[in-house]
Protein backbone atom coordinates (compact mmCIF):
# COMPACT_ATOMS: atom_id res chain seq x y z
CA UNK A 1 0.00 0.00 0.00
CA UNK A 2 2.14 2.54 0.72
CA UNK A 3 4.15 1.82 -2.73
CA UNK A 4 1.22 2.56 -4.29
CA UNK A 5 0.78 5.70 -2.55
CA UNK A 6 4.49 6.87 -2.81
CA UNK A 7 3.58 6.55 -6.35
CA UNK A 8 0.69 8.82 -6.12
CA UNK A 9 2.72 11.32 -3.87
CA UNK A 10 5.20 12.06 -7.39
CA UNK A 11 2.64 11.84 -9.64
CA UNK A 12 0.08 13.61 -8.02
CA UNK A 13 0.98 15.94 -5.46
CA UNK A 14 1.52 19.03 -7.54
CA UNK A 15 -2.18 18.17 -9.21
CA UNK A 16 -3.16 17.99 -5.31
CA UNK A 17 -1.13 21.67 -4.57
CA UNK A 18 -2.28 23.29 -7.53
CA UNK A 19 -6.10 22.58 -6.42
CA UNK A 20 -5.42 23.41 -3.15
CA UNK A 21 -3.85 26.40 -4.18
CA UNK A 22 -6.50 27.80 -5.83
CA UNK A 23 -9.26 27.15 -3.28
CA UNK A 24 -6.65 28.73 -0.56
CA UNK A 25 -4.45 31.15 -2.33
CA UNK A 26 -1.29 30.43 -0.76
CA UNK A 27 1.16 28.47 -1.92
CA UNK A 28 2.83 26.83 1.40
CA UNK A 29 -0.81 26.58 2.80
CA UNK A 30 -1.49 24.30 -0.36
CA UNK A 31 1.32 22.19 0.13
CA UNK A 32 1.00 21.87 3.97
CA UNK A 33 -2.74 20.63 3.40
CA UNK A 34 -1.15 18.36 0.47
CA UNK A 35 1.38 17.03 2.71
CA UNK A 36 -1.04 16.46 5.49
CA UNK A 37 -3.91 15.34 3.12
CA UNK A 38 -1.10 12.60 1.85
CA UNK A 39 -0.39 12.41 5.84
CA UNK A 40 -3.59 11.51 6.77
CA UNK A 41 -4.02 8.98 3.26
CA UNK A 42 -1.33 6.68 4.96
CA UNK A 43 -3.09 6.42 7.97
CA UNK A 44 -6.38 5.41 6.51
CA UNK A 45 -5.24 3.67 3.66
CA UNK A 46 -7.96 4.36 1.48
CA UNK A 47 -8.95 2.01 -1.58
CA UNK A 48 -8.82 4.46 -4.40
CA UNK A 49 -6.63 6.96 -2.46
CA UNK A 50 -6.44 9.48 -5.62
CA UNK A 51 -9.82 10.34 -5.46
CA UNK A 52 -10.13 10.21 -1.63
CA UNK A 53 -7.04 12.76 -1.21
CA UNK A 54 -8.91 15.83 -3.69
CA UNK A 55 -11.78 14.64 -1.19
CA UNK A 56 -9.96 15.02 1.89
CA UNK A 57 -7.79 17.73 0.44
CA UNK A 58 -11.16 19.48 -0.66
CA UNK A 59 -12.56 19.47 3.11
CA UNK A 60 -9.52 20.81 4.23
CA UNK A 61 -9.55 23.58 2.27
CA UNK A 62 -12.90 24.81 2.97
CA UNK A 63 -11.74 24.54 6.84
CA UNK A 64 -9.02 26.50 6.31
CA UNK A 65 -11.07 29.37 3.95
CA UNK A 66 -13.37 29.82 7.16
CA UNK A 67 -10.84 30.46 9.46
CA UNK A 68 -9.05 32.36 6.99
CA UNK A 69 -12.22 34.53 6.92
CA UNK A 70 -12.45 34.80 10.27
CA UNK A 71 -8.89 36.38 10.30
CA UNK A 72 -9.51 38.51 7.22
CA UNK A 73 -5.98 37.58 6.30
CA UNK A 74 -6.52 37.17 2.68
CA UNK A 75 -9.41 40.12 2.08
CA UNK A 76 -5.66 42.17 3.03
CA UNK A 77 -4.23 40.97 -0.05
CA UNK A 78 -6.86 40.81 -2.18
CA UNK A 79 -6.89 44.77 -1.84
CA UNK A 80 -3.32 45.05 -2.21
CA UNK A 81 -3.60 47.55 -5.08
CA UNK A 82 -1.67 46.82 -8.24
CA UNK A 83 -1.38 50.03 -9.14
CA UNK A 84 1.03 51.03 -5.85
CA UNK A 85 4.03 48.79 -7.88
CA UNK A 86 5.01 49.29 -11.16
CA UNK A 87 2.75 47.57 -13.87
CA UNK A 88 5.65 46.50 -15.82
CA UNK A 89 7.41 43.91 -13.01
CA UNK A 90 6.45 40.57 -14.42
CA UNK A 91 5.74 39.01 -10.89
CA UNK A 92 2.97 41.96 -10.25
CA UNK A 93 1.59 41.64 -13.34
CA UNK A 94 1.74 37.92 -12.90
CA UNK A 95 0.04 38.52 -9.37
CA UNK A 96 -2.50 40.58 -10.74
CA UNK A 97 -3.64 37.91 -13.46
CA UNK A 98 -3.88 35.84 -10.64
CA UNK A 99 -6.26 37.28 -8.87
CA UNK A 100 -8.28 38.55 -11.63
CA UNK A 101 -8.77 34.20 -12.06
CA UNK A 102 -8.97 34.36 -8.61
CA UNK A 103 -12.02 36.75 -8.75
CA UNK A 104 -13.56 35.30 -11.75
CA UNK A 105 -13.54 31.40 -10.48
CA UNK A 106 -15.27 32.92 -7.51
CA UNK A 107 -18.24 33.89 -8.88
CA UNK A 108 -18.82 30.33 -10.29
CA UNK A 109 -21.22 28.45 -7.90
CA UNK A 110 -19.50 26.01 -5.80
CA UNK A 111 -20.26 23.06 -7.52
CA UNK A 112 -19.63 24.42 -10.91
CA UNK A 113 -16.10 25.37 -9.52
CA UNK A 114 -15.15 21.92 -7.77
CA UNK A 115 -15.59 19.87 -11.40
CA UNK A 116 -13.62 22.53 -13.01
CA UNK A 117 -10.83 22.44 -10.53
CA UNK A 118 -10.99 18.79 -9.93
CA UNK A 119 -11.05 18.18 -13.58
CA UNK A 120 -7.67 20.59 -14.14
CA UNK A 121 -6.34 18.53 -11.48
CA UNK A 122 -6.23 15.40 -13.85
CA UNK A 123 -9.41 13.49 -12.44
CA UNK A 124 -11.72 11.72 -14.53
CA UNK A 125 -15.27 12.36 -14.97
CA UNK A 126 -15.98 9.30 -13.06
CA UNK A 127 -13.93 10.45 -10.46
CA UNK A 128 -15.60 14.07 -10.68
CA UNK A 129 -18.75 12.53 -10.08
CA UNK A 130 -17.92 10.17 -7.58
CA UNK A 131 -16.60 13.40 -5.40
CA UNK A 132 -19.45 16.20 -6.10
CA UNK A 133 -22.39 13.81 -6.18
CA UNK A 134 -22.99 14.87 -9.82
CA UNK A 135 -24.45 12.30 -12.03
CA UNK A 136 -21.72 10.53 -14.74
CA UNK A 137 -23.94 12.34 -17.47
CA UNK A 138 -23.57 15.77 -15.95
CA UNK A 139 -20.25 16.17 -15.62
CA UNK A 140 -19.73 16.85 -19.51
CA UNK A 141 -22.52 19.53 -18.33
CA UNK A 142 -21.07 20.81 -15.71
CA UNK A 143 -18.00 21.69 -16.93
CA UNK A 144 -19.24 23.32 -20.24
CA UNK A 145 -21.21 25.75 -17.85
CA UNK A 146 -18.00 26.53 -15.53
CA UNK A 147 -15.81 26.76 -18.41
CA UNK A 148 -17.75 29.25 -20.05
CA UNK A 149 -18.73 31.39 -17.15
CA UNK A 150 -14.65 31.42 -16.15
CA UNK A 151 -14.09 32.91 -19.35
CA UNK A 152 -17.07 35.38 -19.58
CA UNK A 153 -16.16 36.33 -15.60
CA UNK A 154 -12.73 36.91 -16.19
CA UNK A 155 -13.74 39.01 -19.51
CA UNK A 156 -15.78 41.04 -17.54
CA UNK A 157 -13.66 41.68 -14.93
CA UNK A 158 -11.08 42.80 -17.34
CA UNK A 159 -14.28 45.23 -18.97
CA UNK A 160 -14.59 46.48 -15.89
CA UNK A 161 -11.29 47.06 -14.84
CA UNK A 162 -10.55 49.49 -18.44
CA UNK A 163 -13.83 51.15 -17.51
CA UNK A 164 -12.63 51.93 -13.88
CA UNK A 165 -9.28 53.16 -14.97
CA UNK A 166 -11.06 55.50 -17.41
CA UNK B 1 -30.30 16.91 -40.82
CA UNK B 2 -30.81 15.22 -37.53
CA UNK B 3 -33.09 17.02 -35.20
CA UNK B 4 -31.33 15.73 -32.09
CA UNK B 5 -28.27 18.02 -31.86
CA UNK B 6 -25.35 17.16 -29.63
CA UNK B 7 -25.55 19.65 -26.50
CA UNK B 8 -22.62 21.33 -25.11
CA UNK B 9 -22.64 19.15 -21.76
CA UNK B 10 -21.61 16.10 -24.99
CA UNK B 11 -19.13 18.06 -26.90
CA UNK B 12 -17.34 18.68 -23.80
CA UNK B 13 -17.21 14.77 -22.52
CA UNK B 14 -16.56 14.34 -26.36
CA UNK B 15 -13.56 17.59 -26.15
CA UNK B 16 -12.69 16.02 -23.08
CA UNK B 17 -12.57 11.71 -24.26
CA UNK B 18 -14.80 11.38 -21.47
CA UNK B 19 -17.93 10.20 -23.87
CA UNK B 20 -18.26 6.32 -23.81
CA UNK B 21 -17.58 4.69 -27.07
CA UNK B 22 -21.07 4.46 -27.99
CA UNK B 23 -21.78 8.23 -27.33
CA UNK B 24 -19.03 9.05 -29.16
CA UNK B 25 -20.25 6.94 -32.53
CA UNK B 26 -23.18 8.56 -32.22
CA UNK B 27 -21.97 12.26 -31.70
CA UNK B 28 -19.29 11.47 -34.21
CA UNK B 29 -22.20 10.33 -37.27
CA UNK B 30 -24.03 14.17 -36.67
CA UNK B 31 -21.37 15.83 -36.69
CA UNK B 32 -20.58 14.35 -40.03
CA UNK B 33 -23.73 15.58 -41.67
CA UNK B 34 -24.49 19.08 -39.44
CA UNK B 35 -21.97 21.67 -39.91
CA UNK B 36 -24.25 23.84 -37.06
CA UNK B 37 -23.01 21.34 -34.80
CA UNK B 38 -19.39 21.11 -36.17
CA UNK B 39 -19.12 24.58 -35.37
CA UNK B 40 -20.33 24.58 -31.57
CA UNK B 41 -17.64 21.77 -30.89
CA UNK B 42 -14.88 24.32 -32.35
CA UNK B 43 -15.89 27.48 -30.40
CA UNK B 44 -16.31 24.22 -27.74
CA UNK B 45 -12.59 23.24 -28.21
CA UNK B 46 -11.74 27.07 -27.88
CA UNK B 47 -13.50 27.52 -24.85
CA UNK B 48 -12.27 24.51 -23.11
CA UNK B 49 -8.35 25.94 -24.14
CA UNK B 50 -9.23 29.75 -23.28
CA UNK B 51 -10.38 28.25 -19.38
CA UNK B 52 -7.37 26.04 -19.20
CA UNK B 53 -5.00 29.04 -19.91
CA UNK B 54 -6.88 31.10 -16.98
CA UNK B 55 -6.47 28.37 -15.04
CA UNK B 56 -2.85 28.12 -15.67
CA UNK B 57 -2.71 31.85 -14.96
CA UNK B 58 -3.91 30.95 -11.27
CA UNK B 59 -1.48 28.17 -10.74
CA UNK B 60 0.77 27.91 -7.91
CA UNK B 61 4.40 28.89 -8.02
CA UNK B 62 6.67 26.14 -9.07
CA UNK B 63 8.31 24.90 -6.42
CA UNK B 64 9.63 20.89 -5.75
CA UNK B 65 7.90 18.70 -4.21
CA UNK B 66 8.99 18.03 -1.08
CA UNK B 67 10.08 14.48 0.16
CA UNK B 68 7.56 12.07 1.01
CA UNK B 69 5.57 12.71 4.14
CA UNK B 70 6.21 9.12 4.83
CA UNK B 71 8.45 6.10 4.84
CA UNK B 72 8.23 3.96 1.52
CA UNK B 73 8.54 0.27 1.64
CA UNK B 74 6.20 -2.38 3.54
CA UNK B 75 7.02 -1.27 6.82
CA UNK B 76 3.91 0.16 8.30
CA UNK B 77 4.23 3.93 8.46
CA UNK B 78 4.72 5.88 12.18
CA UNK B 79 1.94 6.69 13.94
CA UNK B 80 1.37 10.78 13.82
CA UNK B 81 3.26 11.75 17.33
CA UNK B 82 0.18 13.51 18.61
CA UNK B 83 -3.11 13.68 17.06
CA UNK B 84 -4.24 17.12 15.29
CA UNK B 85 -7.07 18.38 17.04
CA UNK B 86 -8.87 18.73 13.43
CA UNK B 87 -8.35 15.39 12.57
CA UNK B 88 -11.50 14.06 11.55
CA UNK B 89 -11.01 11.26 14.57
CA UNK B 90 -10.37 13.94 16.77
CA UNK B 91 -13.62 12.85 18.48
CA UNK B 92 -12.73 9.26 18.57
CA UNK B 93 -9.33 10.45 20.97
CA UNK B 94 -12.17 12.29 23.12
CA UNK B 95 -14.61 9.68 23.73
CA UNK B 96 -11.17 7.40 24.42
CA UNK B 97 -10.33 10.42 26.90
CA UNK B 98 -13.59 9.65 28.25
CA UNK B 99 -13.41 6.28 28.64
CA UNK B 100 -10.43 6.96 30.54
CA UNK B 101 -11.67 9.43 32.62
CA UNK B 102 -14.47 6.93 33.72
CA UNK B 103 -11.68 3.89 33.85
CA UNK B 104 -9.72 6.11 36.83
CA UNK B 105 -12.86 7.21 38.21
CA UNK B 106 -13.59 3.85 39.05
CA UNK B 107 -9.80 3.33 40.39
CA UNK B 108 -8.34 -0.23 40.13
CA UNK B 109 -9.68 -3.57 41.62
CA UNK B 110 -8.33 -5.75 44.24
CA UNK B 111 -5.86 -7.72 43.48
CA UNK B 112 -7.13 -10.65 45.27
CA UNK B 113 -10.98 -11.56 43.58
CA UNK B 114 -12.87 -11.62 46.60
CA UNK B 115 -14.65 -14.97 48.07
CA UNK B 116 -17.40 -16.26 45.62
CA UNK B 117 -20.94 -16.00 47.11
CA UNK B 118 -23.38 -17.70 44.44
CA UNK B 119 -26.17 -16.33 46.63
CA UNK B 120 -25.31 -12.83 45.96
CA UNK B 121 -24.66 -13.55 42.71
CA UNK B 122 -27.72 -14.95 41.51
CA UNK B 123 -29.43 -12.20 43.32
CA UNK B 124 -27.91 -9.60 41.58
CA UNK B 125 -28.13 -11.96 38.16
CA UNK B 126 -31.83 -11.51 38.80
CA UNK B 127 -32.09 -7.67 39.54
CA UNK B 128 -32.28 -5.80 36.42
CA UNK B 129 -28.32 -3.93 36.24
CA UNK B 130 -28.77 -0.60 37.22
CA UNK B 131 -26.94 1.51 34.27
CA UNK B 132 -26.76 4.89 36.45
CA UNK B 133 -24.46 2.55 37.92
CA UNK B 134 -21.43 2.66 35.34
CA UNK B 135 -18.06 3.44 35.16
CA UNK B 136 -17.58 6.82 36.88
CA UNK B 137 -19.06 5.78 40.04
CA UNK B 138 -17.05 2.77 40.72
CA UNK B 139 -14.77 3.19 43.07
CA UNK B 140 -11.87 0.91 44.86
CA UNK B 141 -8.52 1.89 46.66
CA UNK B 142 -6.43 3.34 44.31
CA UNK B 143 -3.37 3.87 46.38
CA UNK B 144 -2.89 -0.17 46.85
CA UNK B 145 -2.26 -0.01 43.13
CA UNK B 146 -0.28 2.74 43.44
CA UNK B 147 1.95 0.91 46.22
CA UNK B 148 2.33 -2.42 44.21
CA UNK B 149 3.52 -0.05 40.87
CA UNK B 150 5.68 2.47 42.39
CA UNK B 151 9.45 2.23 43.05
CA UNK B 152 10.03 0.87 46.80
CA UNK B 153 9.33 3.02 49.68
CA UNK B 154 11.85 6.20 50.41
CA UNK B 155 11.37 7.69 46.38
CA UNK B 156 8.02 8.71 46.60
CA UNK B 157 7.07 9.86 43.27
CA UNK B 158 5.58 13.26 42.70
CA UNK B 159 2.68 12.52 40.17
CA UNK B 160 1.79 9.51 41.91
CA UNK B 161 1.37 11.15 45.51
CA UNK B 162 -0.78 14.23 43.82
CA UNK B 163 -2.79 11.06 41.91
CA UNK B 164 -3.44 9.41 45.40
CA UNK B 165 -4.80 12.32 46.84
CA UNK B 166 -6.88 13.18 43.96
CA UNK B 167 -8.37 10.10 43.72
CA UNK B 168 -8.92 9.83 47.86
CA UNK B 169 -10.91 13.27 47.56
CA UNK B 170 -13.09 11.91 44.83
CA UNK B 171 -13.54 8.49 47.02
CA UNK B 172 -14.00 11.14 49.89
CA UNK B 173 -18.11 10.72 49.88
CA UNK B 174 -18.13 7.33 48.98
CA UNK B 175 -16.20 5.04 50.82
CA UNK B 176 -17.58 2.91 53.64
CA UNK B 177 -14.61 3.22 55.39
CA UNK B 178 -12.10 6.31 55.79
CA UNK B 179 -9.22 3.55 54.78
CA UNK B 180 -7.82 4.30 52.10
CA UNK B 181 -5.47 1.05 52.74
CA UNK B 182 -5.29 -1.94 50.06
CA UNK B 183 -7.97 -4.36 51.22
CA UNK B 184 -10.25 -6.46 49.25
CA UNK B 185 -12.56 -6.75 51.99
CA UNK B 186 -13.21 -3.31 51.75
CA UNK B 187 -15.20 -2.77 49.19
CA UNK B 188 -17.17 0.57 47.90
CA UNK B 189 -20.60 0.85 48.60
CA UNK B 190 -21.90 0.00 45.11
CA UNK B 191 -19.34 -2.29 45.12
CA UNK B 192 -20.61 -4.02 48.34
CA UNK B 193 -23.94 -3.76 47.10
CA UNK B 194 -23.46 -6.10 44.11
CA UNK B 195 -22.03 -9.48 44.36
CA UNK B 196 -18.61 -10.06 44.79
CA UNK B 197 -18.57 -12.48 41.35
CA UNK B 198 -16.26 -15.64 41.59
CA UNK B 199 -13.17 -14.95 39.31
CA UNK B 200 -11.83 -17.88 37.73
CA UNK B 201 -8.20 -19.19 39.24
CA UNK B 202 -5.13 -17.72 38.08
CA UNK B 203 -3.72 -18.73 34.65
CA UNK B 204 -0.22 -18.92 33.95
CA UNK B 205 1.10 -15.33 31.52
CA UNK B 206 1.84 -17.16 28.58
CA UNK B 207 -1.00 -18.27 28.22
CA UNK B 208 -3.01 -14.33 28.89
CA UNK B 209 -1.22 -13.21 25.97
CA UNK B 210 -3.28 -12.09 23.54
CA UNK B 211 -3.23 -13.35 19.83
CA UNK B 212 -1.72 -10.61 17.61
CA UNK B 213 -4.59 -10.29 16.15
CA UNK B 214 -6.95 -10.53 18.60
CA UNK B 215 -9.96 -10.22 16.16
CA UNK B 216 -9.20 -12.81 14.01
CA UNK B 217 -9.95 -15.48 16.63
CA UNK B 218 -13.74 -15.94 16.98
CA UNK B 219 -15.36 -14.17 19.91
CA UNK B 220 -18.56 -15.56 21.90
CA UNK B 221 -20.87 -13.53 23.68
CA UNK B 222 -21.52 -13.95 27.40
CA UNK B 223 -23.79 -12.61 29.46
CA UNK B 224 -23.05 -9.51 31.29
CA UNK B 225 -22.24 -10.81 34.77
CA UNK B 226 -19.69 -13.61 33.34
CA UNK B 227 -18.29 -10.81 31.67
CA UNK B 228 -17.93 -8.85 35.42
CA UNK B 229 -17.20 -12.14 36.94
CA UNK B 230 -14.08 -12.76 34.97
CA UNK B 231 -13.00 -9.12 35.18
CA UNK B 232 -14.04 -8.95 38.86
CA UNK B 233 -15.27 -5.13 38.29
CA UNK B 234 -18.28 -3.89 35.84
CA UNK B 235 -16.77 -3.71 32.30
CA UNK B 236 -15.76 -1.02 31.24
CA UNK B 237 -18.42 0.53 28.62
CA UNK B 238 -20.29 3.72 26.99
CA UNK B 239 -22.76 4.23 29.34
CA UNK B 240 -26.95 4.31 27.91
CA UNK B 241 -25.67 2.46 25.09
CA UNK B 242 -26.65 -1.38 24.30
CA UNK B 243 -23.42 -2.99 25.11
CA UNK B 244 -22.70 -6.68 24.16
CA UNK B 245 -19.68 -8.71 26.23
CA UNK B 246 -18.00 -11.16 24.50
CA UNK B 247 -14.99 -13.90 25.26
CA UNK B 248 -12.92 -15.65 22.61
CA UNK B 249 -11.30 -19.21 23.72
CA UNK B 250 -7.87 -18.16 22.79
CA UNK B 251 -8.28 -15.74 25.45
CA UNK B 252 -10.77 -16.59 28.69
CA UNK B 253 -9.76 -13.60 30.20
CA UNK B 254 -9.66 -10.68 27.97
CA UNK B 255 -13.13 -9.51 27.98
CA UNK B 256 -14.65 -7.47 24.82
CA UNK B 257 -16.96 -5.27 24.72
CA UNK B 258 -18.51 -4.21 21.90
CA UNK B 259 -20.74 -1.54 21.55
CA UNK B 260 -22.50 -0.39 18.23
CA UNK B 261 -23.05 3.48 17.62
CA UNK B 262 -26.32 4.83 15.73
CA UNK B 263 -23.83 5.89 12.85
CA UNK B 264 -22.91 2.21 12.22
CA UNK B 265 -19.60 2.65 13.92
CA UNK B 266 -18.63 -0.08 16.31
CA UNK B 267 -16.66 0.28 19.41
CA UNK B 268 -14.69 -2.22 20.95
CA UNK B 269 -12.94 -2.37 24.21
CA UNK B 270 -10.73 -5.45 25.44
CA UNK B 271 -10.03 -5.73 28.76
CA UNK B 272 -9.02 -8.00 31.24
CA UNK B 273 -8.35 -8.09 34.89
CA UNK B 274 -6.23 -4.95 36.08
CA UNK B 275 -3.72 -6.58 37.60
CA UNK B 276 -2.71 -8.80 34.16
CA UNK B 277 -2.20 -5.54 32.67
CA UNK B 278 -2.98 -4.47 28.69
CA UNK B 279 -4.81 -7.37 26.19
CA UNK B 280 -2.12 -7.55 24.23
CA UNK B 281 1.72 -7.17 24.56
CA UNK B 282 2.34 -3.33 24.11
CA UNK B 283 5.69 -1.16 24.29
CA UNK B 284 3.77 0.95 26.46
CA UNK B 285 2.73 -1.22 28.72
CA UNK B 286 4.87 -0.29 31.84
CA UNK B 287 3.59 3.01 31.24
CA UNK B 288 0.23 2.25 30.78
CA UNK B 289 0.06 0.13 34.30
CA UNK B 290 0.79 3.11 36.00
CA UNK B 291 -2.08 5.22 37.28
CA UNK B 292 -1.89 9.17 37.27
CA UNK B 293 -6.32 9.84 37.63
CA UNK B 294 -5.23 13.79 36.71
CA UNK B 295 -6.65 14.57 33.66
CA UNK B 296 -3.21 16.09 32.51
CA UNK B 297 -1.58 12.53 33.23
CA UNK B 298 -4.18 11.35 31.39
CA UNK B 299 -3.53 13.62 28.51
CA UNK B 300 0.35 12.54 28.12
CA UNK B 301 -0.67 8.75 28.61
CA UNK B 302 -2.77 9.46 25.31
CA UNK B 303 0.08 10.31 23.66
CA UNK B 304 2.40 7.75 24.94
CA UNK B 305 -0.49 4.84 24.23
CA UNK B 306 0.05 3.00 21.06
CA UNK B 307 -2.19 4.07 18.12
CA UNK B 308 -2.03 1.21 15.42
CA UNK B 309 -4.51 0.69 12.62
CA UNK B 310 -4.92 -2.93 11.69
CA UNK B 311 -6.25 -4.42 8.58
CA UNK B 312 -8.51 -7.43 9.45
CA UNK B 313 -11.01 -9.06 7.54
CA UNK B 314 -10.17 -6.47 4.96
CA UNK B 315 -11.57 -3.75 7.03
CA UNK B 316 -9.91 -0.73 9.03
CA UNK B 317 -9.80 -0.47 12.93
CA UNK B 318 -8.21 1.91 14.83
CA UNK B 319 -6.87 0.49 18.24
CA UNK B 320 -5.78 2.76 21.00
CA UNK B 321 -4.24 1.46 24.38
CA UNK B 322 -5.63 2.92 27.42
CA UNK B 323 -4.08 1.13 30.73
CA UNK B 324 -5.82 -2.12 31.16
CA UNK B 325 -8.28 -1.17 28.09
CA UNK B 326 -7.80 -1.66 24.66
CA UNK B 327 -10.04 0.58 22.51
CA UNK B 328 -11.05 -0.45 18.72
CA UNK B 329 -12.91 1.65 16.45
CA UNK B 330 -14.45 0.82 13.67
CA UNK B 331 -16.47 2.03 10.68
CA UNK B 332 -17.07 5.28 9.47
CA UNK B 333 -16.74 8.54 12.02
CA UNK B 334 -19.20 11.37 11.16
CA UNK B 335 -17.90 14.32 12.61
CA UNK B 336 -21.47 14.79 13.90
CA UNK B 337 -21.26 12.39 15.99
CA UNK B 338 -19.09 13.55 18.41
CA UNK B 339 -20.98 15.87 20.23
CA UNK B 340 -23.67 12.97 20.31
CA UNK B 341 -21.08 10.53 21.77
CA UNK B 342 -19.51 12.86 24.22
CA UNK B 343 -23.27 13.37 25.52
CA UNK B 344 -23.31 9.71 25.80
CA UNK B 345 -19.99 9.40 27.50
CA UNK B 346 -21.13 12.30 29.87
Amino acid sequence: MPEDLAEIYRTTYRALVRFLYRKVWDVERAEDLAQEAFARAVVHKPESARGWLFVVAANMARDDARRAARERRHLTLLKSDPASAPAVDDAVHAETERSRVRTALEQLTPRDREALLLWDAGLSYDEIATQTGLARGAVGTTLARARRRLVEAFAGGERDEHIARG
Amino acid sequence: MSISHVDDGQLHAYLDSELPQAEAWRLEAHLGECPACRGRLEEQRALIARASELLALAAPPARDVPPLPFRPGDAPPPPPARWPARLPLAWAATVVVALAAGWYLRGEPPIAPAPPDHRAAAANAAAPRDTTRTVPTRQAPEPKTLAQQAPPAGRPVPEADEAARSVAAAQHDQMVSGSALPNPQITPLDQAARAKSPSPPPTPAAALAAPAAPLAVRWETIPWDTARAILGVEPVRIPNLPAVAKRSPAAERVVLVEQQLASGTVVRLHERPAAEGVPEPSESGAIANAAPSKAAGLRERMEVGAVAMQRVDGSERLARYVGNLRVEIEGALPADSLSKLLELAR
